[in-house]
């Protein structure tokens, strides 16, 4: 008895920190944090002798007077103008480098620690949006992140594709839960610390935060006749903030109850989807009324770091809202490598599950999705069918392959101009036709 | 982040945050963990202010630059106007100066004589009945000289 007792405690804390789960939300977030972060540090190019030297804002010698004496670093401390700058060049390559997800766990560590060095130094620039790409980073330094939505992976797959045929498993692109719940924990100490702020103040409580934050000339990009017509919303979006700044404090209440069978397992999925979809729509207000630097922005990217596969099935689920049930039907060639590991590519941009892959070389999947079509005919473009039996082949399967993949999305308006079928059509014909020739055994130019 | 949690509390709130709080300080510290979630509160910044570098002309001051949203670009303002918002508090203001000066070597004022950081400043009022009655124009602003600095000859 006392066994099967530490059996199921050791299981239950083995699962509350280690469950796998899918790793693709943190790399998103990933990306978020080294594209945000290099855009915010890019832009501040013309003023990195102002903001981050001894001849700026700052002198070392004034250092003492501004920052903490002790329990701190910061690479920038007494650093030359030319060191100053080596070292910004190397956070603007480690966040480029982190986006894409090359040499990941290194050019992580290299740009968190940079970032925790120019931000020490420069805190007279600092506003919650840094603050926070901090804390995402320290996160994202600590998990696995590196496991999913990098180029490196992307390679490897590939790579495996060619050599066994087989794609990775699934499993290899997942990660513990456990940063999953440090992040959680981020955003609840973020939002209730928030509110309760905000509560302390007398503006929230009467409802014209919102209002003095529209008329506010120094960040409302509203002119003031705007902001007059839309002041009387203010008590309504402030509590709104509010009340759903404090709710967050209900995700770590939920589990426990839930725990507890009092509320049903899916409670607090469903509560941290709303409360993502208000902070949204929250957020992307601010973003678009205010200009108040890169919180709202890096906002967004911790709340894809929030996001389990059981999510994006969800997402998945609104966005094919309407598209036909059957899948598009691409049919590749198994025995070429580069097609199998453009089969790779295709499923790596595929986030809605649009597509299906059938290796015409097989004779029955030939048979059953495309009985009168030549194996020739097959092997000179690509196929691609909607409706059983009618393909797109070439430059227009392509065109039907963009309007599923949200990757290739921003090519549609361009892949459907005028000329654009001609042009397209011997473009493709011309890479169709100079691609490796195979056979069973091996592919030749 | 329990420690985290406990840093954000103000102190003596309870022995066993205080606890945490002094065996965790440095880890948040050193590890930039620190953290203090007031966007926009307890009050929203009612301060607004427009910035002017304003040059000597001996018996005037003459504007040089003026820094506002509207005349700074897009992918400055947020920061610059947030840099300046602070030089006008305590705790920046002995920043002021190396700001000047950093002007001076950027627009290459080294035969200049002085220049100044001016903030005009309007207070925004408290009620949404207020608010909407409000114009710049007609509320005129306090002007404060934040610092004066003289170029130096050699940049």
């Amino acid at each position: 008895m006392k066994k099967t007792v530490s059996t199921t405690g050791m299981n239950a804390w083995d699962q509350f920190w280690f469950q796998p789960i899918s790793a693709v939300g943190f790399g998103w977030m990933r990306i978020g944090y080294g594209v945000i972060g290099f855009l915010t540090m890019a832009l501040e190019w013309s003023r990195v002798s102002l903001f981050y030297t001894g001849i700026g804002v700052l002198p070392h010698e004034m250092l003492g007077d501004v920052v903490r004496s002790t329990w701190r670093f910061s690479l920038l401390d007494g650093a030359g103008v030319a060191v100053v700058w080596l070292l910004y060049i190397l956070l603007l390559l480690s966040l480029l480098l982190t986006a894409l997800g090359l040499w990941t766990r290194l050019s992580l560590l290299v740009s968190v620690v940079l970032l925790f060095s120019f931000h020490e130094y420069a805190m007279i620039t600092l506003d919650g949006g840094d603050t926070l790409m901090r804390l995402i980073g320290f996160i994202l330094l600590l998990s696995p992140c590196h496991r999913a939505m990098t180029v490196t992976n992307l390679w490897k797959r590939m790579e495996q594709v060619r050599a066994t045929g087989t794609d990775q498993p699934e499993q290899e692109r997942e990660m513990p839960i456990w940063p999953y719940r440090l992040l959680m924990w981020q955003m609840i100490i973020l939002y209730v610390a928030s509110s309760v702020e905000k509560f302390t103040g007398s503006t929230w409580r009467d409802g014209s935060a919102v209002a003095i934050t529209i008329h506010h000339g120094n960040f409302s990009r509203l002119s003031a006749g705007a902001a007059d017509m839309l002041a009387w919303t203010s008590p309504t979006i402030g509590w709104f903030v509010l009340v759903t700044q404090v709710v967050w404090i209900f995700l770590l209440i939920v589990p426990v109850l839930q725990w507890l069978r009092i509320l049903p397992s899916s409670t607090q999925n469903h509560l941290k989807r709303a409360l993502l979809l208000s902070g949204l729509l929250i957020h992307g207000s601010i973003f678009i009324l205010m200009d108040v630097g890169t919180f709202s922005l890096t906002v967004m990217a911790a709340y894809a770091g929030l996001l389990i596969a059981s999510d994006f099935e969800a997402l998945r689920k609104v966005f094919n809202r309407g598209s036909k049930k059957d899948p598009v039907v691409v049919l590749f060639d198994g025995r070429c490598g580069l097609c199998r590991r453009s089969v790779v590519a295709l499923k790596a941009c595929d986030w809605l599950r649009r597509l299906s892959f059938a290796n015409f070389r097989d004779e029955s999947i030939r048979k059953k999705y495309a009985p009168n079509v030549s194996l020739e005919a097959l092997d000179k473009e690509i196929h691609v069918t909607k409706t059983k039996g009618k393909f797109s082949k070439g430059f227009a399967g392509f065109r039907v392959l963009t309007k599923e993949l949200p990757p290739l999305w921003i090519l549609v308006p361009l892949l459907h101009l005028p000329g654009m079928e001609y042009v397209g059509s011997w473009v493709y014909g011309y890479i169709a036709r100079n691609r490796p020739r195979c056979t069973d055994d091996h592919c030749t130019l | 982040m329990a420690a985290v949690g406990c840093y954000l509390l103000p102190k003596g709130i309870s022995a066993p945050t205080d606890f945490v709080k002094h065996w965790t300080f440095g880890y948040v510290r050193t590890l930039s963990q620190w953290q203090k979630w007031d966007i926009f509160s307890p009050n929203p910044l009612r301060r607004v202010s427009e910035y002017r570098i304003e040059r000597d002309a001996g018996d005037r001051w003459e504007p040089a630059m003026t820094l506002t949203f509207d005349t700074l670009p897009w992918w400055k303002r947020a920061k610059d106007l947030k840099v300046l918002g602070r030089l006008e508090e305590n705790q920046w203001i002995h920043l002021a100066e190396p700001y000047l000066r950093w002007h001076c070597r950027d627009q290459k004022l080294s035969q200049s004589p002085r220049i100044r950081l001016v903030a005009l400043t309007r207070i925004l009022p408290f009620t949404i009945a207020d608010l909407s009655r409000y114009s710049l124009d007609r509320t005129p602003p306090t002007s404060t000289v934040l610092a004066i600095v003289s170029c130096p000859r050699s940049i």
